[in-house]
């Protein structure tokens, strides 16, 4: 089965909706996966725990594993529907959102 | 991406040092491959479970492929350096370990990751946040 590490900042808007959240990756997931199903896990960063270019951060790290492969073009829409979620339920922007998706390895 | 996950003793840094910690990242970081700033992010978890013997800190850096031998070998002495000053321990207590991910298998400020060195890369450098 997939699967998917959200750390959010444990004082951010995100924590308060992450019901929603797990929702809606579970749905992005089994809309662009041949495979449904998603496990979705949370890591809540205090303050002064993360920074962005030095300074404390607002991102949201969204790190997915797969249990098949991707292409490109599929990345690149799966991952953007992903920020667009953190985007219209958290009220961040885009570049607010770091989302990746764990590369197969070659035993996989 | 980067993303500069640092594991430290529980204790051996305050906020000060831990923000002091991610400038020096973003210099030593963007000083040797000329990434954009916005892009570097340094995460701390103090957790003394996840250190080896004798070891303080391990600073565990996912990078986009394509950075050379040289540039990695930069990275990991001026991270060492920068976190022994800034936490005042010695060099020896410190690992850091570097590993590469694709630049298409991450998307941030909404696009996916340029490959390094490539003319998307300096589109993409035009256009990033300030």
């Amino acid at each position: 089965m997939s699967s998917v590490n959200c750390l959010l900042q444990a004082a951010g808007p995100a924590v308060a909706v992450r019901g929603d959240l797990e929702r809606g990756l579970v749905e992005i997931h089994d809309v662009h996966s041949p495979s449904p199903g998603l496990d979705v896990s949370w890591q809540l960063v205090p303050e002064g725990y993360l920074f962005t270019e030095g300074h404390p951060s607002t991102t949201s790290i969204v790190s997915f594993t797969l249990d098949h492969p991707t292409t490109l073009p599929e990345r690149e829409a799966f991952l953007g529907s992903v920020c667009e979620l953190f985007a219209a339920l958290t009220g961040c922007t885009v570049n607010e959102v770091l989302a990746a998706i764990t590369p197969p390895t070659e035993e996989s | 991406m980067p993303l500069y996950r640092t594991v430290v003793r529980p204790g051996l840094t305050d906020v000060d040092v831990r923000q002091a910690f991610a400038g020096d990242v973003v210099d030593v970081h963007c000083g040797v491959t000329g990434a954009p700033p916005s892009l570097v992010h340094v995460l701390y978890v103090e957790d003394d479970a996840r250190l080896p013997d004798g070891t303080d800190a391990v600073v565990m850096g996912t990078i986009r492929s394509g950075r050379s031998g040289d540039q990695k070998e930069h990275i990991t002495a001026g991270l060492t350096d920068a976190l022994a000053e800034r936490a005042g321990i010695p060099v020896e207590a410190i690992a850091v370990r570097l590993a590469d991910i694709p630049a298409s298998y991450a998307m941030e400020e909404g696009v996916i990751l340029p490959e390094p060195g490539s003319p998307e890369e300096e589109a993409f450098k035009a256009g990033v946040r300030a």
